[in-house]
């Protein structure tokens, strides 16, 4: 057997472009979604803050005014330079969560415990991290890496590979796509789903050929039987994988691996014979990859559904095809894609044109309302495990995080998160959150210093005020929606007066409940 | 309305763009009513002539659907620890039913004629390994390492045993409420399981229009709204109960509540419905269908006991089911349900280390619908109808990893009211290299063949079935009787 080929590849280092800084001016709210909801407006602080962090609240949108959005994303593409208090207060209470060595688990005294045990601690922590990470973008950016290729935690033949996927997932988060493309493809966790460790040259499984293709890259119809079963031969008798730091080193087996020409969507790939140990075949199957990363319909594709995922599901056409533009000038590079959408005029336009999935909507409501994360493990107890309440409760809202149970991933489309389950599961968020239904985390409620309430304001004035702080998003005073929270205010009935000071801020949380299961709650 | 309204011009949307043109496909409705299906470079003339953008590839349909997954592990319900505390932790009505609904709880046609409940298998499932051709001598011989022997199926007919991890079912098939329709599927050359889902589920003849066979059933079977009318038991609503008939999902009944630990609980729904209100388009609407179907689940649930679990599957199908057989159990008689089955996606290790072969996803499988059968009650279960179907069947032979890859002719199984079972129905193909279709069992039955008898039959839907199967002549399989 000849060693590993290994490519490495540098973390590409493209000059950022310079954009001129959104300006802090208010975007009005005009969303096909809630076409009624007229005269409400954001601002471009809660619009970044809504679409790149899962958890978004206040906290998250004024930390971007107060460094101002460009300095903003800058940080947070560089997520290694954001202290993230978050690693340190899951790994206090699961010490292994996020081990990716069976060493550092021996180090953890988890040595022993199943990986399965290990797979459903993070998965459960999984819900909980939008909540208090600081690296936001890159924490969405992982999710939507690990949606993207769908490898289910919970599944048996996947469990010991999950601790690594969601590591890879953040190293990958911003690189160029082929080398993105490559690393996923390449990793234990991809291999394992989709069976490629057994394929041999007589019988070359075509489960990774075929789903490359179709749900990585190309797609359907780019692709024939012919070119199915032919990657399956140069994909046969693979051994290897990739590292932590997303490189991969592949080789394949001497008696394992299918030798010869292959011809795949009209490029020929020598993956010439075994001679002494040496053949082209690792590289052809990078290159394989690689050219599939690198194609004018992935690029479409992948710039779309980001677009879809961040904008809308009908995306302007004009940003699509300025991501476009910045993909081709960066060679792929995922960072530069997203600046390019981040900056582009239709950016803030769009406002609130993509409805928010139960666990988006979860985690900025647990996110507003503070709530801390405040069981303690046993010390004795190294297999206790997250309590499954909230995880549970998202998952039959529809959303099972980190398990969706087949390979193309979660839809992302509004319509299927706003079916019956999802919006219900949306709307308990609230109650769950502020009734303290998990045990493990904890709402202390008095929510208006939080939100900045006083009884010296009017009911009018607090129920703007709470709408906003809650929603990102100014109404009118006159709006039905601020009717709703006076009414909250003053204890169930409407006071005599509006205008009148509230004198006690006893009925602000009653009052953020209603902003937190209000339609604007669900607009991103 | 008229009954294809919802083929607007918005859902012509082309599957197949192949870089070959003659194997485009478009299908588009016709001022009459019915159904056209361009191909080849007539496709693009017609995607042109319909929409702005040209032609696309499935991709986008297969996005715009977002096959339904949603599996749930349904039994979870969430328990409520305390009150809000705070101004909220004032003494802690529930949230009850104080009105009645406004619609009736069942369909009216379901009330006479049944319920229809359709499980789809997804991943493929390897139709010949739940019912083994014993009598094809090539079976044994394709599949040296997981072809069933005799010893580990329980004969039905000539040709086929039944794999014993379903043995549960022989009592449906003794009974003769039990059938399978052997070798069927959809005929589209692709083996994505994700392009065959969604041609399943949209039962056109391509899968151009955006709305799912049972959804276009729906539309067209009446102007009943109840909102459990037909609804799917899982995350989220499958696609082929897509149509503007809008179907709920949930994940379980005794969870479906809108919640509220405050003692303004009475409140809370008024609120949220004023809110909403505000909102108009499909958020109001969608809150709405939520709040209604939230209702009647609390209502179905007081009315019925706890789930059952006994005899049911552990795996997430079983959990649904149970929940299912909770609906029916409250009296409920809805016209159709969904409900999905995972793991059937079979690439490696079909046979386990005791030599049983994929025991685990089929003992399951069949444990859930004897639990289901008995646990609903003989009266339930004299009305209701099982239908199971997947995306592909597999490959005739086994590959290396002691799996099966994806295939084409595979087994669709009918259980319970209506089914004249005892039977296998359909012609076997053969197993021979000559006989193979792409190295799998070839396709001998349209899988809207017997799909059409259930929607005639079953659904009592007859005159609408160029409808609901767009640009497809359905041929008799005999396997239901009329209702």
């Amino acid at each position: 057997m000849p060693p590993a080929l290994t490519l490495t590849r540098p973390v590409p280092t493209v000059p950022s472009r310079p954009r001129a800084a959104a300006a802090t001016v208010a975007a009005p709210l005009s969303s096909p979604l809630a076409p009624l909801l007229t005269g409400c407006s954001t601002t471009p602080e809660w619009v970044m803050a809504r679409r790149t962090a899962i958890g978004a609240s206040f906290v998250v949108a004024d930390e971007i005014r107060k460094v101002g959005v460009r300095a903003w994303l800058d940080a947070q593409f560089r997520p290694d330079t954001i202290s993230e208090p978050f690693i340190a207060t899951a790994r206090a209470k699961y010490p292994a969560v996020w081990n990716t060595t069976p060493a550092a688990d021996v180090t953890a005294g988890y040595s022993g415990i199943s990986e399965g045990h290990m797979a459903e601690q993070l998965m459960r922590v999984h819900v909980l991290r939008p909540v208090y990470t600081k690296r936001h973008l890159q924490t969405s950016m992982a999710d939507f890496w690990l949606d993207y290729f769908s490898l289910p935690y919970s599944e048996n033949k996947m469990t010991g590979s999950a601790r690594q996927l969601d590591a890879l997932a953040r190293t990958m988060a911003f690189r160029r796509f082929d080398d993105l493309l490559v690393a996923f493809i390449f990793s234990t966790g991809m291999l394992t789903y989709l069976d490629q460790y057994t394929s041999t040259r007589t019988h070359p499984t075509e489960n990774l050929a075929r789903e490359v293709m179709e749900l990585y890259s190309v797609g359907v119809g780019r692709y024939t039987e012919a070119d199915v079963k032919a990657a399956s031969k140069l994909f046969s008798g693979l051994w290897g994988g990739t590292r932590p730091d997303g490189s991969v080193a592949i080789g394949v087996h001497e008696t394992n691996h299918w030798f010869g020409a292959v011809t795949i969507r009209g490029r020929r790939y020598p993956n010439t014979a075994w001679n002494g140990g040496t053949t082209s075949g690792p590289k052809d199957i990078v290159r394989f990859v690689r050219d599939l990363a690198n194609d004018p319909v992935t690029r479409a594709n992948v710039c779309t559904r980001l677009a879809r995922r961040f904008v809308s599901d009908t995306p302007p056409a004009p940003m699509v095809s300025a991501m476009q533009a910045a993909w081709v000038a960066t060679g792929g590079s995922i960072e530069h894609v997203l600046r390019a959408m981040f900056t582009h005029p239709t950016w803030l336009t769009s406002a609130g044109r993509k409805w928010r999935r139960p666990a988006e909507v979860w985690a900025s409501v647990a996110a507003t309302a503070g709530v801390e994360w405040t069981h303690t493990r046993p010390a004795s107890d190294l297999t206790e495990k997250p309590i499954a309440t909230t995880y549970d409760a998202i998952r039959a809202a529809g959303q099972p995080v980190r398990d969706w149970p087949t390979p193309q991933g979660m839809p992302d489309r509004d319509a299927h998160w706003m079916g019956t389950a999802s919006v219900l599961g949306g709307l308990n968020a609230a109650d769950a959150v502020l009734g303290n239904t998990d045990p493990h985390l904890t709402c202390r409620g008095a929510l208006a210093g939080r939100l900045g309430v006083t009884s010296t304001m009017t009911f009018v004035e607090a129920a703007v005020r709470i709408l906003e702080r809650v929603t990102g998003y100014r109404v009118p005073a006159t709006h039905v929606l601020v009717d709703v929270l006076v009414t909250r205010l003053n204890g169930g009935t409407p006071p005599k007066s509006v205008n009148a000071r509230m004198g006690t801020t006893a009925g602000v949380d009653r009052a953020v409940h209603a902003a937190m299961t209000s339609p604007l709650m669900f607009l991103r | 309305m008229t009954d294809h309204t919802y083929l607007l011009d918005d859902d012509i949307l082309p599957i197949h763009h192949h870089e070959d043109d003659r194997k485009d496909a478009i299908a588009v409705p016709a001022p009459d009513g019915g159904l056209t299906v361009h191909t080849g470079r007539t496709a693009k003339d017609e995607a042109s002539r319909h929409a702005s953008a040209p032609v696309a590839d499935l991709t986008t349909a297969l996005e715009d659907a977002g096959i339904a997954g949603g599996c749930s592990e349904g039994r979870r319900a969430l328990s409520r620890r305390t009150a809000l505390r705070g101004a909220l932790a004032a003494t802690g009505a529930m949230l009850a039913p104080s009105v009645l609904p406004r619609y009736a709880l069942s369909s009216a046609h379901a009330a006479t004629q049944g319920t229809v409940i359709v499980v789809f298998m997804r991943g493929g499932a390897d139709g010949l390994s739940i019912l083994a051709p014993m009598g094809d001598p090539w079976y044994g011989r394709r599949r040296p390492g997981v072809a069933l022997s005799s010893s580990q199926v329980r004969p039905l007919t000539s040709m086929f045993g039944l794999n014993a991890a379903a043995e549960p079912l022989l009592r449906f098939w003794d009974r003769g409420e039990l059938a399978f329709v052997h070798a069927t599927g959809n005929t589209a050359p692709t083996r994505s399981h994700f392009e065959k889902q969604m041609l399943c589920e949209t039962g056109a003849a391509t899968a151009s229009v955006r709305s799912g066979w049972l959804g276009r059933h729906l539309t067209t079977a009446g102007t009943d709204d109840s909102t459990f009318r037909a609804f799917t038991m899982g995350g989220a609503s499958a696609y082929a109960l897509s149509s503007n008939v809008p179907t709920p999902a949930m994940a379980s009944l005794g969870s479906f509540t809108l919640a509220s630990a405050d003692a303004a609980a009475a409140q809370v729904t008024d609120d949220v419905r004023a809110m909403w209100g505000a909102a108009g388009g499909p958020a109001e609407s969608a809150v709405n269908r939520t709040l209604e179907a939230a209702r009647q689940a609390t209502r179905m649930a007081a009315g019925t006991g706890p789930a059952v679990t006994a005899g049911y599957g552990t795996s997430a199908f079983g959990a649904a089911m149970g929940e299912v057989g909770r609906v029916l159990r409250s009296g409920v008689v809805p016209e159709v349900v969904c409900v999905d089955s995972y793991g059937w996606d079979t690439h490696v290790s079909m046979r386990q280390g005791d030599g049983r072969v994929i025991p685990y996803v089929l003992k399951d499988f069949a444990a859930t619908l004897d639990a289901f059968a008995t646990d609903i009650g003989l009266q339930a279960w004299a009305r209701t109808t099982v239908v199971a179907l997947t995306e592909f069947g597999r490959t005739a032979d086994e590959n290396a990893a002691g799996g099966t890859d994806h295939g084409f002719g595979s087994t669709m199984i009918a259980l319970g009211a209506g089914v004249r079972g005892g039977r296998v129905l359909g012609a076997h193909p053969g197993l021979a290299s000559s006989q193979l279709d792409g190295g799998a069992l070839a396709i001998a039955t349209d899988y809207r063949d017997p799909l059409a008898e259930l929607v005639t039959q079953r659904l009592g839907n007859a005159a609408h079935l160029s409808t609901v199967f767009p640009g497809y002549t359905p041929k008799p399989v005999g396997l239901f009787a009329a209702a």
